[in-house]
């Protein structure tokens, strides 16, 4: 009985939930799907890294600061980006990118210089 | 048992050493020793004088040597005397052997040699000519009677000695000098005694008595040891002790024997002169060895007082075996003393001051000549003592012609068994300290033990040493030792209480010690001392310990000690350890991962699909649409700057996966020339099969060494070509001009660096040498390069004609006539000049040779690039290559980029394999060349499958790691 009306419970709220986040816009999808993209690739490099080992050590501390610091950089340009966000409300959403741009610029400038 | 013995003996030894006041008379090691010396000389002696020296030597020591040399030495003799030449020396030398070795000789001879000898004495001036001309006269006084030796002045001369005669007694040589020595003073006693005896009248009396106050003088000036021994010192020091105290005693005895009466000289002076000469033992040179004989021998049968000399027979004296002791007395050479009586006045105890006193007479015994003490007085237990004893001359009239010396003080070691008795060996318990277990030990027969004892007992080992008289016996070493058997030692003095030996071993505070080592423990007691007569080294048998266990903080176990031969041996070889390469993963498991990576990608693109992402937005109209696509072309064109820097440092370790390609050149030279040590002998043929022999280490040299001469001396076998051995350096010249690198723009005949071929040849002489033969045989031409450093190029001459030739197609001369000082060039100047440089003279008149010479052809072959001027001085050219500036640029660049780029890597190395893919920017040559430049010139060393930076600056360090030794 208890564990019928949990699951339908936890089935409620993930229906809830997507009919919640059917209304974000498109524009702050994208950011998540990107945000997922890189964090997946992350968890890869990280398994990856487990199941063989660690060196190139260099090599894989860029491919995973890679993915983790543009998914960061993506966190911060969705909360900009976010109309919701009144704290953002003066900022427009080409210099939020173009914020987003640069950070990525030299993130990866970093990165391939530590690549090795 | 005879290691116990042997000890014993080293003992007694070592304090018989101590107490050197021990002289015993000339005896039969002296003889040996006389037999070994003369020996050492092969028997030839050198001078009259040496030949005496020896003949005096062995007639004192009893050893007949005469009839072996005499027919020889007789004929010097004879050649000597009759020679009208001779100088007083040599007669004096040639008489004195003739003395001892008495050979046929005329009275004519010696009547002809007086009369001379009688005028160098009246011409005499120094010390030296009135001694050898008196003593030569004295000579022939005692060898033939006919002759008349008398001296008619014998005032005047005996005076002109005594004047130069000192106030200390000491005598000079010569009136000019003003040194004055003891040597002389012995010398010129002689030569007055020498006078005396051969004075026609009598000499006046006052001047032997001045004399003899000389000799009383000279005597207060003698040096002493603390053992009762003194001597004289020659103060100018040209002659050393042994020599000046035997000058004077032979001085002081033949004026005693010559005057007849005393000279009022102590018997203890002559004693202690004695002494010395007994107690420096047996010289180690024949000359010392003659002085000290010669002067024993004086001593032993003199005028003035004849030293007796105490000794004993056996110093040691055993207990059990009832030793009686024994003295003998003898003069110097160990000849019979007169009648008289041995006296024991005191025996001391060694190592207490106080002494008892016996005063005991000791019984002659007729047969043996010995003195003895038949029993040994109560007092006297096992251990060492000093005896004082001393010489009571029967006859007072003895007493003035012998010297006893007062008391003598001879060390006496008594022996005996020692009783062991109540030895037993206990455990005890530690608090109540009841016996546990209690062993009875036989000291005679063998011991095994087994016993067993825990950290908290106690072992406890006693014993008592009695002497033979009963009395306690401390030995010298009592020590009981436990050795683990892992080997670790450790040592206990026994202590004792009077009689009794104790030692209490309480492991509870041993522990420590004992480094906790539970396990079994041999036992072994060690009683020993020189008086002891039946020292012991037993084993006892084992402990087996239960000790705890050892805390962290224990003390290790020392490591068990080294051997002191190998401590000096070779060391083990070092090995060197490389670091091992990163495992690295199968690749599929590489690739299936860089497919798992791409997948949210691929997701991210569905994503935006699913998203119905659209670039409606993108600007439509000109202007924005340029700014959008030239804004995306920017962040693009970062993005690819970021790849082409990634690209720059083409092999990040990352893609080092798989297996790495190590070949630097052709395989075969690879591992034959370039990685092996030593010269390699390879057998080439046209077809470019190149078979390496054994490396040098595995063949013998001299066979390699033939196998190169063959190759020097028949230079035609090189220009002939098949199947024949050549050199190293020819068959890696063939190979590196063959891998020269095609370069387009510049046409370039191959050429080779010298540095080159030092990184396939160790052996750079071998090198150097090899390039004369083939210079000389006109196979090859070496030319100096303006790099700036030591730069040497080396081209085949067949390679050098046709350069010659494109560059003098590419000249287009005005004047096609004066192209045919190209020709004259190759035909004359080449052949005659193998050398890399050439004068303006030379090159004029082997040109000359051809045709005539004009200034203009040699400018022409300047502008053509075969000569540069030399800076220095410019009426000397250097040969050059033509058409060869780019490269020369190109192969300085290239060594910087080379080496910068090395510089720039982690561990400045880097591997061959993927070095040899660069591409050089800087230079029109490939990669192999600059490598084989720079390992063969130092720069580079490779190692393995890398090549490292070798830093000069650093002193000298380099450092290879992450190789792999391939062979």
């Amino acid at each position: 009985m208890a564990k019928s009306s949990t699951a339908k419970d936890a089935l409620a709220l993930i229906r809830s939930l997507r009919s919640a986040y059917a209304a974000t816009p498109t524009n702050l999808k994208i950011i998540d799907l990107y945000i997922v993209f890189a964090v997946a690739t992350a968890l890869i490099q990280v398994v990856y890294m487990a199941l063989v080992g660690s060196f190139p050590f260099n090599s894989f501390l860029s491919g995973v600061l890679s993915c983790v610091g543009t998914a960061v950089l993506a966190v911060c340009l969705r909360i900009q980006v976010n109309k919701e966000n009144k704290e953002f409300k003066d900022l427009p959403p080409e210099r939020a990118f173009a914020d987003f741009v640069l950070c990525n610029l030299v993130l990866h400038l970093v990165i391939m210089n530590f690549l090795g | 048992m005879a290691r116990n013995l042997g000890f014993l003996v080293l003992a007694l030894f070592v304090a018989s050493i101590c107490e050197a006041a021990v002289f015993t008379p000339i005896s039969d090691s002296h003889r040996s020793a006389a037999l070994e010396l003369f020996a050492a000389t092969d028997g030839s002696l050198q001078s009259l004088e040496e030949t005496y020296e020896a003949l005096r030597t062995f007639e004192v020591l009893g050893i007949d040597k005469k009839s072996e040399i005499k027919t020889s030495t007789c004929k010097t003799v004879d050649d000597t005397l009759w020679s009208a030449s001779s100088a007083p020396k040599d007669l004096f030398q040639a008489l004195r052997v003739n003395g001892i070795l008495k050979c046929d000789l005329n009275d004519e001879a010696f009547t002809g040699i007086a009369s001379r000898l009688k005028d160098s004495v009246r011409d005499a001036s120094t010390l030296l000519d009135f001694y050898y001309s008196i003593s030569s006269l004295m000579l022939i006084k005692g060898q033939t009677s006919e002759v008349d030796v008398k001296l008619e002045d014998a005032d005047g001369v005996f005076r002109a000695i005594k004047a130069l005669s000192q106030s200390d007694g000491r005598w000079r040589f010569s009136t000019n000098n003003p040194e004055s020595s003891t040597y002389a003073a012995g010398l010129a006693l002689e030569t007055l005694a020498g006078v005396i005896s051969l004075a026609s009248q009598e000499i006046d009396q006052s001047l032997i008595e001045s004399v003899k106050k000389d000799v009383l003088k000279l005597f207060d000036a003698t040096e002493k040891y603390d053992d009762g021994s003194c001597y004289f010192v020659d103060a100018q020091g040209s002659e050393g002790p042994i020599s000046a105290s035997s000058a004077v005693i032979r001085g002081i005895t033949s004026l005693a024997s010559s005057t007849s009466e005393s000279l009022n000289l102590s018997g203890d002076k002559i004693m202690c002169l004695a002494k010395f000469f007994l107690g420096i033992g047996i010289p180690g040179s024949f000359k010392d060895l003659y002085y000290q004989v010669d002067a024993l021998a004086c001593l032993d049968k003199n005028g003035v007082s004849v030293p007796l000399i105490l000794s004993l027979p056996a110093s040691v004296l055993s207990v059990t075996q009832k030793d009686q002791l024994k003295v003998r007395v003898n003069t110097v050479l160990g000849s019979p003393a007169p009648p008289l009586s041995v006296k024991l006045m005191q025996i001391f105890t060694s190592g207490s001051k106080d002494a008892s006193i016996i005063d005991q007479e000791l019984k002659f015994d007729p047969a043996t000549g010995l003195h003895v003490l038949e029993t040994l007085p109560e007092s006297i237990d096992i251990g060492s003592y000093t005896f004082s004893f001393e010489i009571l001359l029967r006859d007072p009239e003895h007493k003035k012609t012998y010297a006893t010396g007062g008391r003598t003080k001879l060390p006496v070691y008594v022996t005996g068994v020692v009783d062991v008795d109540q030895a037993e060996i206990i455990i005890l318990d530690s608090d109540l300290g009841s016996a546990e277990t209690k062993k009875k030990i036989n000291v005679n027969g063998e011991n095994s033990f087994a016993l067993s004892a825990n950290h908290l007992q106690k072992l406890r080992l006693t014993f008592q040493l009695t002497t033979p008289s009963g009395n306690a016996f401390k030995p010298h070493q009592a020590f009981l030792r436990l050795k683990h058997e892992s080997g670790v030692e450790h040592l206990f003095l026994v202590g004792n209480s009077g009689k009794k030996f104790e030692i209490i071993l309480d492991f509870l505070g041993l522990v420590e010690k004992f480094f906790y080592l539970s396990g079994r423990y041999d036992i072994q007691l060690t009683v020993g001392d020189s008086v002891m007569e039946n020292s012991f080294f037993q084993p006892l048998g084992h402990v087996e310990l239960d000790l705890p266990e050892a805390p962290e903080k224990a003390a290790r176990p020392p490591p068990p000690p080294v051997d002191p031969i190998s401590k000096y041996g070779p060391k083990a070889e070092i090995t060197h350890i490389f670091r091992s390469p990163e495992k690295r993963p199968p690749m599929e498991l590489s690739f299936t991962f860089l497919g798992l990576v791409l997948l949210p990608f691929l997701g991210f693109l569905i994503g935006l699909l699913v998203l119905r992402v659209n670039l409606k937005n993108f600007p439509s109209a000109a202007l924005p649409a340029v700014f959008a696509i030239a804004f995306h072309l920017g962040i693009g064109a970062v993005l690819s700057l970021y790849f082409v820097f990634w690209l720059k440092d083409p092999f990040p370790p990352c893609l080092h996966i798989g297996k790495v390609e190590i070949l630097l050149m052709n395989p075969s030279i690879k591992s034959s020339a370039i990685w092996r040590t030593g010269p390699v002998v390879s057998l080439y043929t046209r077809s470019d099969v190149i078979i390496p022999m054994e490396p040098s280490t595995s063949k013998p040299s001299t066979g390699r060494k033939r196998q190169r001469e063959q190759e020097v001396s028949s230079p035609e076998n090189h220009t002939a070509g098949d199947n024949l051995i050549f050199s190293d350096t020819s068959v890696a010249l063939q190979m590196m001009r063959s891998q020269f690198p095609r370069i387009d723009k510049v046409s370039i005949q191959p050429f080779i660096l010298r540095s080159q071929l030092y990184s396939s040849i160790k052996d750079r002489t071998q090198v150097d040498r090899e390039l004369e033969n083939l210079k000389r045989e006109m196979v090859i031409r070496i030319f100096k390069l303006s790099t700036g450093q030591d730069d040497h190029a080396i081209m085949f001459l067949d390679d050098y004609h046709s350069q010659i030739e494109r560059a003098v197609k590419r000249l287009n001369a005005k004047k096609q006539d004066d192209l045919v000082v190209f020709e004259w060039f190759k035909t004359h100047v080449l052949p005659s000049k193998p050398d890399p440089s050439i004068g303006h003279q030379e090159l004029h008149s082997l040109l000359s040779v051809a045709g005539k010479v004009k200034e203009e052809h040699i400018s022409l072959i300047i502008n053509a690039g075969l000569l540069t001027r030399q800076l220095i001085d410019p009426n000397m050219y250097w040969f050059a290559i033509p058409n060869i500036g780019s490269i020369l640029k190109g192969l300085t660049q290239g060594r910087k980029e080379l080496l910068s780029f090395l510089n720039r890597r982690k561990y400045k190395e880097m591997m061959l394999s993927l070095l040899e893919k660069k591409r050089l920017r800087f230079s029109l040559l490939d990669m192999r060349f600059h490598l084989r430049d720079l390992i063969g010139s130092g720069g580079m060393i490779g190692y393995g499958e890398f090549v490292a930076i070798i830093y000069k600056g650093n002193g000298g360090i380099w450092m290879v790691v992450n190789a792999k030794h391939s062979q």
